[in-house]
Protein backbone atom coordinates (compact mmCIF):
# COMPACT_ATOMS: atom_id res chain seq x y z
CA UNK A 1 0.00 0.00 0.00
CA UNK A 2 2.89 2.41 0.85
CA UNK A 3 4.66 1.49 -2.52
CA UNK A 4 1.37 1.96 -4.53
CA UNK A 5 0.90 5.63 -2.49
CA UNK A 6 4.91 6.44 -2.83
CA UNK A 7 4.28 5.67 -7.42
CA UNK A 8 0.88 7.91 -7.46
CA UNK A 9 3.51 10.65 -5.63
CA UNK A 10 5.78 10.62 -7.88
CA UNK A 11 3.41 9.95 -10.80
CA UNK A 12 1.95 13.65 -9.20
CA UNK A 13 5.12 14.88 -9.26
CA UNK A 14 6.22 14.41 -12.72
CA UNK A 15 2.94 16.21 -13.87
CA UNK A 16 3.50 19.08 -11.94
CA UNK A 17 7.18 19.09 -13.19
CA UNK A 18 5.60 18.62 -16.83
CA UNK A 19 3.08 20.92 -16.65
CA UNK A 20 5.49 23.75 -14.67
CA UNK A 21 8.09 23.41 -17.71
CA UNK A 22 5.08 23.98 -20.23
CA UNK A 23 4.10 26.92 -18.37
CA UNK A 24 7.83 28.58 -18.51
CA UNK A 25 8.17 27.72 -21.92
CA UNK A 26 4.89 29.80 -22.70
CA UNK A 27 6.27 32.64 -20.37
CA UNK A 28 9.44 32.52 -22.51
CA UNK A 29 7.29 32.66 -26.04
CA UNK A 30 5.35 35.28 -24.39
CA UNK A 31 8.15 37.79 -23.26
CA UNK A 32 9.80 36.97 -26.35
CA UNK A 33 7.11 37.64 -28.54
CA UNK A 34 5.93 40.57 -26.59
CA UNK A 35 9.47 42.13 -26.97
CA UNK A 36 9.79 41.60 -30.75
CA UNK A 37 6.24 43.13 -30.65
CA UNK A 38 7.62 46.48 -28.73
CA UNK A 39 10.92 46.57 -31.08
CA UNK A 40 8.93 46.50 -33.96
CA UNK A 41 6.22 49.01 -32.66
CA UNK A 42 9.32 51.45 -31.84
CA UNK A 43 10.53 50.72 -35.36
CA UNK A 44 7.28 51.52 -37.26
CA UNK A 45 6.86 54.76 -35.25
CA UNK A 46 10.46 55.82 -36.00
CA UNK A 47 9.65 55.20 -39.44
CA UNK A 48 6.20 57.47 -39.46
CA UNK A 49 8.06 59.97 -37.53
CA UNK A 50 10.93 60.07 -40.29
CA UNK A 51 8.68 60.22 -43.03
CA UNK A 52 6.42 63.36 -41.43
CA UNK A 53 9.56 65.11 -41.11
CA UNK A 54 11.15 64.04 -44.74
CA UNK A 55 7.15 65.58 -45.81
CA UNK A 56 7.82 68.20 -43.50
CA UNK A 57 11.46 69.30 -45.32
CA UNK A 58 10.27 68.53 -48.84
CA UNK A 59 7.46 71.28 -48.72
CA UNK A 60 9.29 73.83 -46.54
CA UNK A 61 9.18 77.66 -47.83
CA UNK A 62 12.82 77.96 -47.09
CA UNK A 63 13.58 75.00 -49.25
CA UNK A 64 10.85 74.82 -51.51
CA UNK A 65 11.52 75.98 -55.29
CA UNK A 66 8.76 78.18 -57.05
CA UNK A 67 8.81 80.10 -60.43
CA UNK A 68 6.78 83.29 -60.21
CA UNK A 69 5.68 82.46 -57.50
CA UNK A 70 4.15 79.17 -58.13
CA UNK A 71 5.79 76.57 -56.25
CA UNK A 72 6.75 73.12 -58.07
CA UNK A 73 5.99 69.54 -56.90
CA UNK A 74 8.74 68.04 -54.65
CA UNK A 75 11.01 70.49 -55.60
CA UNK A 76 14.03 72.09 -54.08
CA UNK A 77 15.47 74.89 -54.89
CA UNK A 78 19.55 74.37 -54.81
CA UNK A 79 20.28 77.93 -53.77
CA UNK A 80 18.00 78.08 -50.98
CA UNK A 81 19.52 74.64 -49.64
CA UNK A 82 22.63 76.50 -50.03
CA UNK A 83 21.74 79.10 -47.98
CA UNK A 84 19.52 77.52 -45.30
CA UNK A 85 22.42 75.12 -44.79
CA UNK A 86 24.70 78.34 -44.27
CA UNK A 87 22.24 79.69 -42.26
CA UNK A 88 22.00 76.79 -40.03
CA UNK A 89 25.60 76.36 -39.48
CA UNK A 90 26.79 80.04 -39.18
CA UNK A 91 23.68 81.20 -36.76
CA UNK A 92 23.09 80.01 -33.25
CA UNK A 93 19.49 81.23 -32.84
CA UNK A 94 18.18 80.00 -36.04
CA UNK A 95 19.95 76.69 -35.12
CA UNK A 96 18.40 76.54 -32.04
CA UNK A 97 14.64 77.24 -33.95
CA UNK A 98 15.13 74.11 -36.40
CA UNK A 99 16.50 72.15 -33.50
CA UNK A 100 13.49 72.90 -32.21
CA UNK A 101 11.62 71.72 -35.45
CA UNK A 102 13.41 68.54 -36.44
CA UNK A 103 15.09 67.56 -32.93
CA UNK A 104 17.66 65.20 -33.42
CA UNK A 105 18.19 63.84 -36.47
CA UNK A 106 20.08 64.03 -39.91
CA UNK A 107 18.94 65.65 -43.12
CA UNK A 108 20.59 65.25 -46.47
CA UNK A 109 19.87 66.17 -49.92
CA UNK A 110 21.02 64.24 -52.17
CA UNK A 111 21.33 64.82 -56.47
CA UNK A 112 21.60 61.53 -58.36
CA UNK A 113 21.61 62.48 -61.96
CA UNK A 114 22.86 63.66 -64.00
CA UNK A 115 25.99 64.97 -61.83
CA UNK A 116 26.77 63.38 -58.12
CA UNK A 117 26.29 65.97 -54.99
CA UNK A 118 25.55 65.78 -51.43
CA UNK A 119 24.32 68.64 -48.86
CA UNK A 120 24.12 67.55 -45.26
CA UNK A 121 21.30 70.74 -44.72
CA UNK A 122 20.89 69.76 -40.94
CA UNK A 123 23.04 67.46 -38.56
CA UNK A 124 22.21 66.81 -34.66
CA UNK A 125 22.41 63.25 -34.50
CA UNK A 126 23.10 61.91 -31.03
CA UNK A 127 26.78 61.12 -30.16
CA UNK A 128 26.53 56.95 -30.63
CA UNK A 129 24.55 56.91 -33.30
CA UNK A 130 26.09 53.42 -33.86
CA UNK A 131 24.28 52.01 -30.48
CA UNK A 132 21.01 52.93 -32.21
CA UNK A 133 20.35 50.16 -34.52
CA UNK A 134 17.07 50.65 -35.26
CA UNK A 135 16.70 53.70 -36.95
CA UNK A 136 16.51 53.64 -40.47
CA UNK A 137 17.14 56.24 -43.24
CA UNK A 138 14.20 57.70 -44.64
CA UNK A 139 14.05 58.70 -48.70
CA UNK A 140 11.71 60.58 -50.80
CA UNK A 141 12.98 61.28 -54.54
CA UNK A 142 12.82 64.86 -55.13
CA UNK A 143 13.67 67.21 -57.79
CA UNK A 144 16.50 70.08 -57.54
CA UNK A 145 16.17 73.26 -59.32
CA UNK A 146 19.14 75.15 -60.64
CA UNK A 147 18.28 78.38 -60.96
CA UNK A 148 18.85 80.15 -64.39
CA UNK A 149 22.95 80.67 -64.98
CA UNK A 150 24.98 82.00 -68.34
CA UNK A 151 24.96 78.77 -69.97
CA UNK A 152 20.82 78.21 -69.23
CA UNK A 153 18.58 80.98 -69.33
CA UNK A 154 15.66 79.45 -67.47
CA UNK A 155 17.44 76.77 -64.92
CA UNK A 156 16.88 73.41 -65.02
CA UNK A 157 15.89 70.06 -62.60
CA UNK A 158 17.93 67.76 -61.66
CA UNK A 159 17.03 64.22 -60.13
CA UNK A 160 18.02 63.36 -56.24
CA UNK A 161 16.79 61.95 -52.97
CA UNK A 162 15.75 63.21 -49.19
CA UNK A 163 16.94 61.38 -46.73
CA UNK A 164 15.91 61.69 -43.37
CA UNK A 165 17.53 60.30 -40.34
CA UNK A 166 15.33 60.81 -37.52
CA UNK A 167 16.53 59.86 -34.30
CA UNK A 168 13.58 61.18 -31.50
CA UNK B 1 -12.98 -5.02 -14.57
CA UNK B 2 -14.73 -1.69 -13.15
CA UNK B 3 -11.56 -0.29 -11.86
CA UNK B 4 -9.56 -0.83 -15.16
CA UNK B 5 -12.76 0.44 -17.28
CA UNK B 6 -12.29 3.76 -14.62
CA UNK B 7 -8.54 3.62 -14.92
CA UNK B 8 -8.87 3.91 -18.90
CA UNK B 9 -11.95 7.06 -19.09
CA UNK B 10 -9.61 9.01 -16.81
CA UNK B 11 -6.73 8.32 -19.71
CA UNK B 12 -8.59 9.31 -22.09
CA UNK B 13 -10.18 12.35 -20.27
CA UNK B 14 -6.24 13.21 -19.90
CA UNK B 15 -5.95 12.89 -23.07
CA UNK B 16 -8.96 14.77 -24.60
CA UNK B 17 -7.19 18.22 -22.04
CA UNK B 18 -3.73 17.45 -23.69
CA UNK B 19 -5.33 17.97 -26.92
CA UNK B 20 -7.69 20.74 -25.99
CA UNK B 21 -4.40 22.60 -24.60
CA UNK B 22 -2.88 22.00 -27.67
CA UNK B 23 -5.29 23.63 -29.61
CA UNK B 24 -5.85 26.52 -27.69
CA UNK B 25 -2.02 26.90 -27.70
CA UNK B 26 -1.94 26.68 -31.89
CA UNK B 27 -5.00 29.17 -32.09
CA UNK B 28 -2.84 31.87 -29.63
CA UNK B 29 0.18 31.42 -31.74
CA UNK B 30 -1.99 31.58 -35.20
CA UNK B 31 -4.04 35.28 -33.65
CA UNK B 32 -0.51 36.62 -32.75
CA UNK B 33 0.89 35.77 -36.21
CA UNK B 34 -1.50 36.93 -38.07
CA UNK B 35 -1.88 40.01 -36.51
CA UNK B 36 1.21 41.17 -37.14
CA UNK B 37 1.05 40.18 -40.41
CA UNK B 38 -2.19 42.40 -40.51
CA UNK B 39 -1.21 45.91 -41.82
CA UNK B 40 1.96 47.54 -41.90
CA UNK B 41 0.76 51.09 -41.85
CA UNK B 42 4.21 52.78 -42.18
CA UNK B 43 5.72 50.12 -44.69
CA UNK B 44 2.16 51.06 -47.21
CA UNK B 45 2.59 55.02 -46.65
CA UNK B 46 6.23 54.56 -47.69
CA UNK B 47 5.52 52.86 -51.22
CA UNK B 48 2.67 55.12 -51.90
CA UNK B 49 4.61 58.17 -51.04
CA UNK B 50 7.80 56.69 -53.35
CA UNK B 51 5.80 56.07 -56.67
CA UNK B 52 4.11 59.47 -56.57
CA UNK B 53 7.10 61.23 -56.19
CA UNK B 54 9.36 58.91 -57.69
CA UNK B 55 7.17 59.60 -60.83
CA UNK B 56 6.23 63.45 -60.84
CA UNK B 57 10.33 63.69 -60.05
CA UNK B 58 11.37 61.86 -62.99
CA UNK B 59 9.32 63.40 -65.16
CA UNK B 60 10.41 66.89 -64.19
CA UNK B 61 13.89 66.44 -64.77
CA UNK B 62 16.12 67.55 -67.25
CA UNK B 63 18.48 65.47 -68.80
CA UNK B 64 22.14 65.68 -70.58
CA UNK B 65 20.12 65.78 -73.94
CA UNK B 66 20.01 69.13 -74.64
CA UNK B 67 18.61 69.83 -71.35
CA UNK B 68 15.39 68.17 -72.78
CA UNK B 69 13.16 66.84 -69.72
CA UNK B 70 12.42 63.25 -69.43
CA UNK B 71 8.72 63.95 -70.07
CA UNK B 72 9.17 65.70 -73.43
CA UNK B 73 11.82 62.63 -74.70
CA UNK B 74 9.14 59.93 -72.93
CA UNK B 75 6.26 62.09 -75.55
CA UNK B 76 9.23 61.52 -78.48
CA UNK B 77 9.49 58.11 -77.59
CA UNK B 78 5.59 57.22 -77.59
CA UNK B 79 4.99 59.39 -81.10
CA UNK B 80 7.68 58.12 -84.02
CA UNK B 81 10.40 57.17 -81.54
CA UNK B 82 12.53 59.72 -83.77
CA UNK B 83 14.31 62.69 -82.28
CA UNK B 84 12.55 65.96 -82.68
CA UNK B 85 16.19 68.00 -83.73
CA UNK B 86 19.55 66.65 -82.74
CA UNK B 87 19.28 63.29 -81.84
CA UNK B 88 21.33 62.23 -78.96
CA UNK B 89 22.83 58.89 -77.69
CA UNK B 90 22.99 56.70 -75.22
CA UNK B 91 24.73 53.45 -73.95
CA UNK B 92 21.56 50.84 -75.48
CA UNK B 93 21.20 52.92 -78.61
CA UNK B 94 20.17 56.24 -80.41
CA UNK B 95 16.85 56.22 -80.13
CA UNK B 96 14.44 58.71 -77.92
CA UNK B 97 13.02 55.29 -76.35
CA UNK B 98 16.84 54.31 -75.66
CA UNK B 99 17.70 57.07 -74.14
CA UNK B 100 14.84 57.43 -71.82
CA UNK B 101 15.11 53.77 -70.88
CA UNK B 102 19.04 54.05 -69.80
CA UNK B 103 18.18 57.56 -67.91
CA UNK B 104 15.30 56.16 -66.12
CA UNK B 105 16.48 53.00 -65.32
CA UNK B 106 19.58 55.15 -63.68
CA UNK B 107 17.57 57.16 -61.35
CA UNK B 108 15.20 54.30 -60.31
CA UNK B 109 18.38 52.00 -59.80
CA UNK B 110 20.01 55.02 -57.66
CA UNK B 111 16.86 56.26 -55.72
CA UNK B 112 14.96 53.04 -54.89
CA UNK B 113 16.66 49.93 -55.41
CA UNK B 114 17.76 49.92 -51.75
CA UNK B 115 14.86 49.98 -50.19
CA UNK B 116 12.07 48.19 -52.70
CA UNK B 117 12.17 45.82 -55.77
CA UNK B 118 10.54 47.91 -58.93
CA UNK B 119 8.86 47.86 -62.03
CA UNK B 120 8.55 50.77 -64.82
CA UNK B 121 6.12 50.77 -67.79
CA UNK B 122 5.57 53.37 -70.23
CA UNK B 123 2.71 52.64 -72.73
CA UNK B 124 0.65 53.92 -75.20
CA UNK B 125 -3.32 53.64 -75.63
CA UNK B 126 -2.93 51.60 -78.99
CA UNK B 127 -0.11 49.60 -79.05
CA UNK B 128 0.00 45.92 -77.18
CA UNK B 129 3.95 46.32 -76.53
CA UNK B 130 5.30 48.70 -74.12
CA UNK B 131 7.94 51.31 -75.40
CA UNK B 132 9.82 51.19 -71.65
CA UNK B 133 9.99 48.09 -69.82
CA UNK B 134 11.93 48.37 -66.82
CA UNK B 135 12.22 45.58 -64.58
CA UNK B 136 15.30 44.56 -62.40
CA UNK B 137 13.99 41.83 -60.69
CA UNK B 138 10.54 40.27 -60.28
CA UNK B 139 7.70 41.73 -58.04
CA UNK B 140 6.26 39.79 -55.21
CA UNK B 141 4.69 40.14 -51.84
CA UNK B 142 2.89 43.40 -51.27
CA UNK B 143 2.92 45.61 -54.41
CA UNK B 144 2.18 49.56 -54.97
CA UNK B 145 1.42 50.71 -58.44
CA UNK B 146 0.65 53.74 -59.85
CA UNK B 147 -0.31 54.34 -63.16
CA UNK B 148 0.27 58.59 -64.43
CA UNK B 149 -0.99 59.39 -67.80
CA UNK B 150 -0.12 61.68 -70.03
CA UNK B 151 -1.19 63.41 -73.42
CA UNK B 152 0.86 63.53 -76.32
CA UNK B 153 1.11 64.68 -80.06
CA UNK B 154 -0.37 61.11 -80.72
CA UNK B 155 -3.07 60.30 -77.86
CA UNK B 156 -2.33 59.20 -74.52
CA UNK B 157 0.57 57.55 -72.87
CA UNK B 158 0.75 55.78 -69.20
CA UNK B 159 3.39 55.18 -67.06
CA UNK B 160 3.24 52.77 -64.38
CA UNK B 161 5.64 52.00 -61.42
CA UNK B 162 5.08 49.01 -59.54
CA UNK B 163 6.93 48.99 -55.94
CA UNK B 164 7.21 45.64 -53.71
CA UNK B 165 9.52 44.96 -50.46
CA UNK B 166 12.25 43.70 -51.24
CA UNK B 167 13.21 40.09 -51.09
Amino acid sequence: MDKKAQIQTMETILVLFVFFILLALAMIFYVAYSNSQSERNLINTMDILSGELALTVSNLPELHSSQQGVGGINNLDSYKIQALYNVISSDEDARLVYISRFGESKIIIKEIYPSQKNWTVYDNSPENTEEIDFVRPFFIPITIHEPSDNLNSIGKNVFGILEVWYYG
Amino acid sequence: MDKCKSKGQSDFMGLVVIVLIFIVAISFILFFSMRENGGDFSSSLDKNLHTSNTISSILQTNTLCRDLTVSQIIEQCAWTNNWVGNSCRSASGDSPCDYANDVISLMLHESLSQQFDYSFLLETEFSQEPSIEIIPSQCMGEQVTKVQPLSYSGGKLFITLTLCDIQ
